[in-house]
């Protein structure tokens, strides 16, 4: 781990430390998939979230970590503000020779969210989300529709949401800006085993466009959400199982995704 | 299976399954009587419950807390979300029939 990702982490750490707490943490339990909760007017949450992505077609492995401060402005609406920093190694290939390339981002992004339903006291819960995302190379735009609906023990999610990325390339000796569309499905169900501790099952149909679609694959993994009063955290391994559009190894697409994903997001009510 | 397909399948079964059932938070009836409070009371309690709190946050199963967690989270949110002693009661009333024991 590089020296701005430990001072990242650290002043992230330290910003729990120095404020007070109240009480009613927000019952997140997967890592991928969003539910229509929102915060309490008032209320504030620091997340913190780490994915670590590995295995494609070359040598290529990224983190991505964001802090993320989380308020809630009452009505149903909610806001978030992230510091998000990106490290990442990847091996290229120029005239025959090899070599490791490592490059880092910091991107700032702001989220919104409004909650129609709930899960709970409504037959379905539904919410609408927007965020943006402004990096030095790369902006981006993204909505979802977010669903979720809760049983006794069981909660289940499902997520439609749409990108636009716009990311600065040069292009025959010029800059220009490349822009990528997609479009994620995300499917979730967790068991809870116990006031504190569910069981989770994620899935994540990722879809990339140009003018028609590109690539398709299908994620398919497992992991778990740990709540306790004003502190959870939730974990996942997503695998990629199966490339619809763009298979390049094994009916996978490793050109456009990695191989395998790991998320922990931790969060503390403040 | 092709993309079209499984993308069909996927958005019927979530909308299925999403759609399915009623609402978690119990609907009270005449059985779920409890500490004097009337069935009319408990429906109140309940909508109270939803409006008041399910406006601002997630509203959280009964099950969730005790009647003592609950007894403290309502007092500490009565001010907040504008709640008055006699609705707080009537909330406290519904949430207290399914509590964690």
């Amino acid at each position: 781990m590089n020296k701005g990702t430990v001072l990242f982490q650290l002043a992230a750490i330290f910003s729990i430390i120095l404020i007070s707490m109240t009480s009613f943490a927000q019952d997140r339990i997967f890592t991928y998939t969003y539910q229509s909760g929102v915060l309490g007017k008032g209320q504030n949450e620091i997340e913190i979230w780490n994915t670590f992505r590995t295995g494609k077609k070359e040598f290529s492995n990224r983190i991505d970590t964001r802090a993320e401060f989380e308020t809630g402005l009452g009505g149903n609406f909610q806001t978030a503000f992230y510091l998000n920093y990106t490290s990442k190694s990847a091996q290229k290939n120029i005239n025959g020779l090899k070599y490791l390339e490592s490059e880092s981002e910091y991107s700032f992004s702001n989220e919104w969210k409004y909650k129609v339903s709930d899960a709970a006291a409504n037959s379905l819960g539904f919410a609408l989300y927007g965020e943006y995302m402004i990096g030095t190379a790369e902006h981006e735009l993204e909505t979802k529709f977010i669903f979720d609906k809760k049983f006794r023990k069981l909660t289940l999610a499902f997520n439609l949401s749409g990108e636009l990325e716009y990311e600065k390339e040069i292009e025959d000796n010029e800059p220009e800006w490349k822009i990528t569309k997609k479009s994620d499905a995300t499917f979730s169900a967790a068991y809870e085993l116990n006031p504190h501790f569910h069981l989770t099952l994620e899935s994540a149909c990722r879809n990339r466009f140009s003018d028609k679609l590109e690539s398709s694959a299908l994620f398919t993994g497992a992991g778990f959400s740990y709540f306790a009063d004003r502190f959870w955290a939730n974990f996942t391994v997503l695998p990629q199982l199966k490339a619809f559009k763009g298979a390049t190894d094994n009916g996978l697409d490793l050109d456009n995704y990695d191989k395998l994903e790991f998320r922990l997001i931790f969060s503390y009510e403040l | 299976m092709s993309y079209k397909y499984f993308s069909i399948a996927v958005i019927f079964f979530a909308a299925l399954l999403l759609s399915s059932c009623g609402p978690a938070l119990y609907i009270p009836e005449v059985r779920d009587g409890m500490n004097g409070a009337s069935l009319n009371q408990l429906l109140k309690g309940r909508e109270l419950y939803s409006e008041k709190c399910g406006s601002c946050h997630s509203v959280y199963l009964p099950e969730k807390y005790t009647i003592q967690e609950w007894t403290s989270r309502i007092n500490e949110m009565s001010g907040r979300a504008k709640i008055s002693r006699e609705e707080s009661t009537l909330i406290l009333n519904y949430v207290s029939v399914k509590a964690r024991r």
